[in-house]
């Protein structure tokens, strides 16, 4: 297996590797199924620290980017240029003091950061990293992503509740009204890409676009969907609800602790996911000229998160009225009309 | 492949009814919010058993995504009401003898009637999407048409319902 | 197919146990979503196993989703407006239709 095959065709390795150990346990006596349980952890392994190494890396950049966007630098102590910065926090909220609070569900105070940071990370099992690196090629891929989005966004709605406290309430009912406003546009932008491409499947939507980006043929969409989705993960401009200077910390108020560090990692997770995403269904995945699929793929990801991290430190917030306003009366007529002419000029 | 067929089967069945037991005995509201969303999530998970995989991901982006919702914010709207923190049980003896009764009667007749009906086939191939849209836009347009007025009338209620009088005051959300 | 058919009865039972013994409205109407689910699941097992080709199981159960879906969001929206009104929310304390 040469140099160039390992880089450039990875499916046709992926392949041979899982033949080879399926073999190998056949000969030794061990059913197929418990190879394929063997290789399915395996998989879920690598995809675990991929995520997690990523989100890691991801606060870092945030800490820099921010950093330098107000001529300042950022963490430049820990490490060459503060990238071991994120090993420093993880170990500092390790330590820290979770707190038991008085006249809290503590069955669902627990519950849902583990459940939130669990329903953001499904979302990448369905996402094409590079031809045949798909954890699950699901037929319904895209509508797979915005269930577990669906989902986790009601475990921030029971974390602000379950905590006690009147802001934290108040809160999480605006989180969740936010997230579910913009869950609909997002989707309905999401489907014309799904009519071009004639499947819901994530691995022949990025097939579809050999030749030509979906960008280039849905700008709207594109656009559209790159709003929804920040109102979704509830980044800037839209984070009215977690900022330092509203609300205390919105939901998250009572939380410290590797809680609070749950919820902090399941945010950014969230916000590399819609950005996998982004690339998946409108900048043609892993494709491209002359590098592997793998590094297109992190590149275009990566291009899309500094995006949305130069947005939080360019515009101001939105007010919570004007944000369901600007949902509600503008993104989702436009993402409407949208699916309405993609779908007119796809019959003629 | 069987094998792993009958363990998920009897994984998601003992979560799902776990969980909707859970739902009808327990006196704690947002619990009981909790395990209703793990129930609709069992559920979905038992749709995708029987190769209906659009509609265990629809169930779960309707149901466990937004009726889990409407759950949770009319607990939280009604909680200082009285009546929120008594006993929520009565007529537990007799509704345990209808309920017996009906199950009973159910799995008598599964299991003695319908014995030969159906064929064993476990997995087959499932329908496309591309079939059930099809059939949707076709033969059942005019109940299509009609779901979409339901719901028109169920938004707009909804909202009627719910709306504040003009000049009654900052309340709710905003 | 019969385990799907007792499970959806069985899930069923438990719904209809909830919709009887429950005092608080919004405990009936989620026995009720069970109730929906376990006729849900019914169906689509029929409909696998007698008759895989056709589509007509597969839509009847999304209709009824979706209705369900619809008449939870409506039914809570007028036991929201009856709590405000009768001060309770306790099923067998709203027992007037004046007002």
């Amino acid at each position: 297996m040469s140099l160039w095959q390992l880089l450039y065709e990875p499916d046709r390795w992926a392949d041979e590797i899982n033949k080879l150990i399926t073999n190998w346990g056949l000969q030794l006596g061990i059913p197929v199924f418990i190879t394929q349980l063997f290789l399915m952890i395996v998989v879920a392994v690598i995809l675990l620290s991929f995520i997690l190494l990523n989100v890691a890396f991801l606060t870092w950049l945030e800490r820099k980017v921010a950093g330098h966007i107000q001529v300042r630098h950022g963490p430049m102590r820990t490490g060459p240029h503060g990238i071991l910065q994120p090993v420093a926090d993880g170990i500092k909220l390790l330590f820290k003091e979770s707190i038991t609070l008085p006249f809290v569900d503590n069955f669902i105070y627990t519950l849902s950061p583990a459940m939130m940071f669990t329903a953001a990370m499904l979302t990448y099992i369905v996402l094409p990293f590079a031809p045949g690196w798909v954890v699950a090629p699901l037929d319904y891929g895209l509508i797979f992503v915005f269930a577990a989005g669906g989902v986790s966004s009601f475990f921030v709605f029971t974390a602000g509740w379950s905590s006690n406290n009147k802001y934290s309430l108040l809160a999480g009912m605006r989180t969740i009204a936010q997230v579910i406003s913009y869950e609909i546009p997002m989707i309905l932008a999401a489907l014309g890409v799904a009519l071009f491409a004639g499947s819901l499947n994530l691995v022949e939507i990025v097939e579809a676009q050999k030749g030509l980006w979906n960008i280039v043929v849905q700008p709207l969409g594109f656009l559209l969907f790159l709003t929804a989705a920040l109102g979704e993960t509830h980044r800037a401009p839209f984070d009215l609800l977690e900022a330092e200077q509203e609300l205390v910390a919105g939901y998250m108020t009572e939380y410290s602790g590797m809680r609070f560090a749950l919820f902090y990692l399941g945010e950014y997770t969230h916000m590399f996911a819609a950005a996998a995403l982004m690339t998946t269904l409108y900048l043609g995945g892993w494709q491209g000229p002359y590098l592997p699929p793998v590094v297109w793929f992190l590149l275009k990801a990566y291009a899309l998160v500094l995006l949305i991290m130069w947005f939080r430190w360019t515009y101001p917030r939105i007010r919570i009225d004007h944000l369901m306003n600007f949902s509600w009366k503008f993104i989702l007529p436009l993402a409407l009309i949208n699916l309405g002419v993609t779908a007119l000029v796809l019959v003629w | 492949m069987d094998v792993l067929y009958n363990l998920s089967f009897w994984l998601l069945a003992i979560i799902t009814v776990g969980s909707a037991l859970m739902v009808v005995t327990l006196k704690n509201l947002s619990r009981a919010v909790i395990f209703l969303v793990i129930f609709f999530l069992g559920v979905g998970g038992f749709y995708f058993l029987m190769q209906a995989k659009f509609l265990a991901l629809i169930q779960v982006v309707i149901y466990a995504g937004a009726v889990a919702v409407i759950f949770a914010f009319v607990i939280m709207l009604t909680p200082g009401l009285p009546g929120t923190k008594i006993r929520q049980s009565l007529n537990q003896g007799v509704a345990l003898i209808i309920t017996g009764l009906f199950l009973g009667s159910m799995s008598l007749l599964i299991y003695k009637q319908l014995a030969g009906a159906g064929k064993a086939a476990g997995i087959e191939k499932s329908l496309s999407l591309k079939d059930l849209g099809q059939v949707l836009f076709t033969d059942y347009l005019l109940p299509f048409e009609l779901v979409s007025f339901v719901l028109l009338v169920a938004l707009v209620g909804a909202v009627l319902l719910t709306a504040r009088e003009r000049g009654e005051g900052n309340g709710g959300l905003e | 197919m019969n385990n799907f058919l007792v499970l959806g009865a069985l899930i069923f039972a438990i719904g209809a146990y909830g919709v009887l013994t429950r005092r608080n409205v919004v405990f009936i109407f989620m026995g009720l979503e069970i109730m929906f689910s376990g006729v849900g699941i019914t169906l689509a097992a029929f409909a696998q196993h007698i008759q895989p080709a056709s589509a007509l199981g597969q839509i009847f159960i999304l209709f009824i989703l979706t209705v369900a879906a619809a008449e939870t969001a409506l039914g809570l929206a007028i036991f929201l407006r009856l709590a405000k009104t009768h001060g309770t929310v306790q099923a067998d304390k709203i027992n007037e239709l004046k007002g």
